[in-house]
């Protein structure tokens, strides 16, 4: 069992307050739609939790937008559904008033700025190749690659069904490191800024001497120009000196990357 | 300045080889170019990077950096003239005058052309001599003339009509040139050139002296054990002093080892094994003026010494490491030995601040000792520090052999070697603060998700109790939408064989046979009862994944936040010594109590006032820290704990063959245990447990014994000693063997102190200082002080009787009789108003009309056997560990029946299986 497992739990069980509108765009005119909240777990992505979004808005929606790949923005920004929610919250609305208000679309798909991701399917190849890319980064022989089929499935229903203890009864098996060898090869991590793409480098969790490295040195790397930035992983403003190795073992996400957001001050 | 403090070296590490390396900047190690092969290494000044080293022809040899001003030193000589009437100043003198170019004594004679740099180190700095215009901070004119009545007399810069000569001074600066090298030390006569070292130590770089230089004090030990110094030691002579001198040592003392520490300290090792403290050392008095010895520890003789700024330690001849205790300047010497852990070490060293370093004599690697401070001088465990060689030699493999920290000045934190733990505590606060930002006010919101039910299986081979054999079941645990509760049910094929609830669940544990097969066990009130937990096997694999989803589906169940100090009963499982605390315990069934299992492997335990102490199989200490409370350290903490087995090897004379196995009928077995009663054989040893790893391979002991390890004697059973003499017929060897066990445990190392027992005053309040009585483990004490979290004098005499446990023969109650049938109490436990005993031969013995006012009671009533452990407490409770109603495994047990004038009790009930209990931290 991992250490300061607590915060293993903590962070699962984060939940941003989202209140949903239907665009003006989507409205039949009949009746105005009733908002909608709900909590959105950090952890997960939109597309899997947007059902009962979807039921209560078909009502109110014209004919022609009834059936269409819904999408979703937070304040004019078309929001990446492939990112996990605690990303999307944490990039734009960080210092936002609570709820999080997000508009909800079906008609006029920005083609160009979003990928189609809407089904479960997609998004679990999405999800699962994410984290093959990160167990890839950890470890040099791919923990992955020697699980069954069943623990594939085990993480991704663990995700889809917010079961903590299911999903980290295999995930466990991705972060562990053993006393011999106590660091990760790489740090499975990426930078977001807004309105940019993100940033992945190649970090290790040492360096040369034996000396571990810490998120200063992370951000060292992505930005050479030692400017005072504010850091935010998992909603948290974390302390540049927390080290990399830690941070990659108790505030990844679900597909094993820490998603780091980073605000210019 | 920061970062040319940050590349100074902080302590010099000696290769095998004869290769000298400096440790700078956390851990990188840097090479000091040297032509010559070194054995020793002294590092005596860290801010000008001075080290001494004895070289392999045995000479004492410096090594000073290439400092940023050059070391220069100014050779003087005097020009003397007399006043004669006819020539007035010149250089006729009388036959009774020094030379005309002389030393300032005017003893010796130097003409100016002879005189030379000190040695082959300098070469002249400047061109030529030049005339001294200084005179005792007066400028004289460009002659530089003083003037006196005659030699020797008080020169004047004024010439008067008595001034019958004069003199000039003249001066040549030189500069020392052999920077970044080992460079010999000069000789003044033959003698010394025929001295030959084996030890060096220098220090003192911390004393003040009169003449606010920065000498450094530089001991050396000769071939022939004799111990000399060299004075002068200072930047002017670039170190090298100018003689060795030597210190006269107690009658018929030769030393071995000499160590120096940065302020007052001086130690050494005598041949014998015994150590040595140079005293009177003080500011005007820089080497001290006489010895005093000090005893080495109890079974060890001393190898070497180490003295730090204000502590000593040692290193005995069989590797181990050694503590002395109450080093003061009061009292130089301090007042005993402690044991430090089961590690071995090479060599030992202090550095100026007090950081303590060693090589361990297995791996010959650098470990450093972590947690030393002022107040816990002991430190708490050695940790491995991985150097890297930049000058990339490919020296890495080489052994060290020999380290010096004693002028280095290193900065734990800095190195990285124990970070601090500042960046947690913010997380932490900060993640509490991103719950009330986002999540407060907000939870009665719908969840997006909601928990459904999913199912988790496996075949894995459960234990049948009435077949009495192992079958193939598939496992099942399922939770319900919208959770917490979980069922457990074991299915062979169709049929359900047994089906719990997680709820009904009392325990989850990890069990180890001898044959290292791991068991999943689950108990249940029924189950406990029955005194037959649910026993799952399976490959190791898959029973550790099983018992970490249940332990979790069973803590969740439970809700288990974090775990409260105080008011737990504590337990160790039998075999792993896995400890247990209790949840909810129920005053009035003990089987349906619930108990959190935590990593671990402990012999004793022991819990009260909310501290929680548990003891190895060698005897550590380690200290529950508690869990998940945020605090826990960054790296993964890892308790171990060794355990030493072994057998003996008998052999008979006779006349043919010598000693052979070939023994006497009535001799014992050719392998055997000490008393030679039972046969035994190296196979005969197994693991405890699949989590124990063998550290070394059979060994024999040679302590006391000839080169193979033999003790011989006229016959078993005999008195054994080391030489054959021509009356022995029988010999034995010991032979051992050292086991290891390693996980990643939420325990603390505690005091370094060795005990075998403990015992904690209950029913403290927080904050206040807690009593806690240890009986130290060393053969030659037998109950130790008060050790606690801060001294306090605690209430002595209650918690004497209250406490003492451990090894204690009916002789130690001197004040209360034996119980009638004259059997040995080995145990004792005392409640608010109840005193219970355990003899030698398990059986349970109550004190009767015991009160506050009649402390004796009048006599013991034997009360139930098979018991192995007694813990009592504040509620006049009693547990117990019982050899078990089926005769299997130990198991808990507690009074019953028992009434407020009536303590003695009517009967047990029994609980899980536990070999050792702490019931003492149950509150009133």
């Amino acid at each position: 069992m991992s250490d300061d497992r607590e915060i293993l739990r903590e962070l699962w069980n984060g939940q941003v307050p989202v209140h949903f509108v239907l665009s003006s765009d989507e409205t039949s005119n009949m009746e105005a739609p009733q908002p909608y909240f709900v909590l959105v777990p950090r952890q997960t992505y939109f597309p899997l939790c947007l059902d009962k979004v979807n039921r209560h808005f078909q009502k109110y929606t014209t004919q022609t937008a009834a059936g269409q790949e819904i999408w979703l923005d937070f304040d004019g920004t078309p929001l990446r559904m492939h990112y996990p929610v605690g990303v999307l919250f944490d990039l734009f609305a960080h210092d936002a008033l609570l709820p999080w208000t997000i508009t909800v679309h079906y008609s006029a798909f920005p083609e160009d700025e979003l990928i189609h991701l809407a089904s479960r399917d997609a998004m679990e190849s999405y999800f699962m190749s994410t984290l093959k890319e990160a167990d890839a980064l950890k470890h040099k022989v791919t923990i992955v690659s020697t699980m069954q089929k069943k623990d594939h499935k085990q993480l991704w229903t663990g995700l889809l069904n917010d079961r903590f203890d299911q999903f980290w009864a295999i995930n466990r098996k991705l972060m562990e490191v053993s006393s011999e060898n106590p660091y990760f090869r790489y740090i499975p991590f990426r930078v977001y800024q807004a309105d940019k793409s993100f940033i992945q480098k190649l970090v290790k969790p040492v360096d040369e001497e034996g000396r571990r490295q810490t998120l200063a040195d992370l951000l060292l790397q992505v930005f050479p120009d030692h400017q005072n930035r504010k850091v935010v992983i998992q909603g948290v403003k974390m302390s540049p000196q927390t080290p990399l190795q830690w941070l990659s073992e108790h505030f990844s996400y679900p597909d094993n990357f820490i998603h780091i957001c980073v605000h210019e001050k | 300045m920061a970062s040319a403090m940050s590349d100074t070296s902080k302590l010099y590490i000696l290769s095998s080889k004869g290769k000298v390396f400096a440790l700078k900047n956390g851990n990188h190690l840097e090479r000091l170019e040297s032509a010559i092969e070194i054995k020793r290494i002294a590092f005596a000044n860290q801010s000008r990077d001075v080290v001494y080293g004895i070289g392999s022809d045995l000479k004492v040899c410096v090594w000073v950096a290439e400092p940023e001003v050059p070391v220069r030193q100014v050779v003087e000589l005097y020009q003397n003239e007399r006043w004669t009437p006819t020539r007035g100043y010149s250089d006729l003198l009388l036959p009774t005058d020094r030379h005309h170019w002389s030393d300032e004594s005017g003893r010796y004679h130097r003409p100016r052309e002879e005189v030379e740099v000190p040695s082959a180190h300098w070469q002249w700095d400047s061109a030529n001599w030049e005339i001294d215009e200084n005179f005792d901070g007066q400028l004289l004119g460009p002659d530089g003339w003083t003037y006196a009545i005659d030699f020797p007399a008080t020169y004047s810069p004024d010439k008067r009509w008595n001034s019958m000569v004069r003199r000039r001074r003249w001066i040549r600066t030189c500069r020392y040139r052999s920077t970044n090298r080992f460079a010999d030390l000069p000789c003044r006569d033959q003698s010394e050139a025929d001295l030959a070292f084996i030890d060096i130590a220098a220090g003192g770089c911390d004393l003040s002296y009169p003449d606010g230089l920065t000498h450094v004090s530089v001991w050396a030990v000769s071939v022939l054990g004799q111990v000399y110094i060299r004075p002068v030691c200072s930047r002017t002579t670039a170190y090298h002093g100018m003689l060795w001198m030597r210190v006269d040592l107690p009658e018929g003392m030769e030393v071995s080892q000499i160590a120096c520490g940065s302020s007052e300290g001086v130690w050494a090792v005598t041949a014998t094994g015994w150590a040595l403290v140079r005293t009177g050392i003080s500011r005007d008095c820089q080497y001290g003026s006489g010895w005093s010895t000090v005893e080495p520890p109890f079974d060890a003789l001393l190898l070497q010494v180490t003295v730090g700024p204000d502590s000593v330690w040692a290193l005995g001849k069989d590797g181990s490491v050694w503590f002395r205790q109450n080093i003061k300047k009061s009292c130089p010497a301090g007042t005993g030995w402690v044991a430090i852990s089961s590690f071995l070490a090479t060599c030992l060293t202090v550095s100026r601040n007090g950081e303590v370093f060693a090589l361990g004599s297995a791996d010959r690697q650098l470990y450093w000792r972590s947690g030393v401070s002022l107040e816990d001088p002991h430190g708490r465990a050695w940790k491995k520090l991985s150097l890297v060689d930049k000058s990339g030699e490919g020296d890495n493999r080489d052994l060290w052999i020999w380290i010096s920290a004693t002028a280095g000045f290193l900065d734990s934190r800095s190195a990285s070697w124990e970070g601090s733990e500042e960046w947690k505590d913010e997380v932490i606060t900060q993640l509490s603060s991103r719950f009330s930002k986002e999540m407060q006010g907000f939870s009665t919101l719908n969840r997006a998700i909601s928990r459904t039910g999913w199912k988790n299986s496996a075949v894995l081979k459960v234990w049948s109790g009435k077949q009495a054999a192992w079958e193939d079941c598939k496992v099942e645990v399922g939770c319900d939408e919208d959770d917490e509760q979980a069922t457990l049910l074991t299915a062979d094929g169709e049929k359900v064989h047994i089906s719990m609830l997680i709820s009904e669940v009392t325990a989850v544990q990890l069990h180890e046979d001898p044959q290292g097969s791991q068991e999943l066990w689950i108990y249940t009130a029924f189950l406990t009862r029955a005194a037959s937990p649910l026993r799952m096997s399976g490959s190791r694999n898959d029973i550790e994944t099983w018992y970490t989803f249940l332990t979790e589906c069973y803590w969740s169940d439970l809700d288990v936040k974090d775990l409260p100090k105080t008011d737990r009963v504590w337990i160790l499982a039998p075999l792993t010594g896995c400890p247990s605390l209790s949840h909810g315990l129920t005053a009035d069934a003990l089987p349906s109590s619930k108990w959190l299992t935590l990593a671990g492997h402990f012999q004793t335990i022991e819990s009260a006032s909310g501290i929680t102490w548990a003891l190895g199989h060698d005897n550590s200490v380690w200290v529950w820290v508690g869990c998940y409370e945020g605090k826990s350290g960054t790296e993964r903490r890892v308790q171990t704990d060794t355990r030493t087995v072994e057998l003996y090897e008998n052999q008979r004379w006779n006349p043919v063959g010598g000693f052979s196995s070939s023994l006497l009928p009535s001799d014992r077995y050719a392998w055997s245990d000490d008393a030679g009663r039972v046969s035994l054989t190296k196979d005969s040893f197994q693991l405890p447990s699949g989590s124990w790893r063998w550290e070394s391979d059979w060994v024999p002991d040679y302590n006391q014994a000839d080169d193979d390890g033999w003790r011989y004697s006229f016959d078993f059973p005999g008195a054994y000693h080391g030489q054959k003499l021509a009356t022995d017929c029988v010999r034995r060897r010991r032979w051992y063997r050292t086991m290891k066990v390693e996980s990643a445990a939420p325990w603390l190392p505690g005091p370094a102190t060795k005990l075998k027992g403990i015992s904690i005053c209950p029913g403290v309040a927080t904050g206040e200082i807690v009593p806690l009585w240890g009986v130290n483990s060393g053969r030659k004490r037998g109950v130790a002080g008060p050790s606690n979290d801060s001294e306090s004098a605690s209430d002595g005499t209650a918690y004497v009787r209250n406490g003492t446990k451990g090894k204690m023969d009916g002789l130690y109650w001197f004040q209360v009789e034996k119980p009638n049938n004259g059997a040995f109490l080995a145990h004792v436990t005392v409640g608010s108003s109840v005193v219970w005993a355990l003899s030698q031969d398990n059986i349970l013995y109550f004190r009767q009309n015991f009160s506050a006012a009649f402390p004796e009671g009048t006599d013991w009533i034997e009360v139930a056997g098979d018991i192995t452990q007694i813990s009592a407490n504040h509620r006049d409770e009693l547990y117990a560990i019982s050899s078990g109603p089926q005769q299997s495994l130990p198991v808990l047990a507690r009074r019953t029946g028992q009434r407020y004038d009536d303590k003695i009790g009517s009967g047990w009930e029994f609980g899980i299986f536990a070999k050792n209990v702490s019931a003492r931290g149950l509150q009133v």
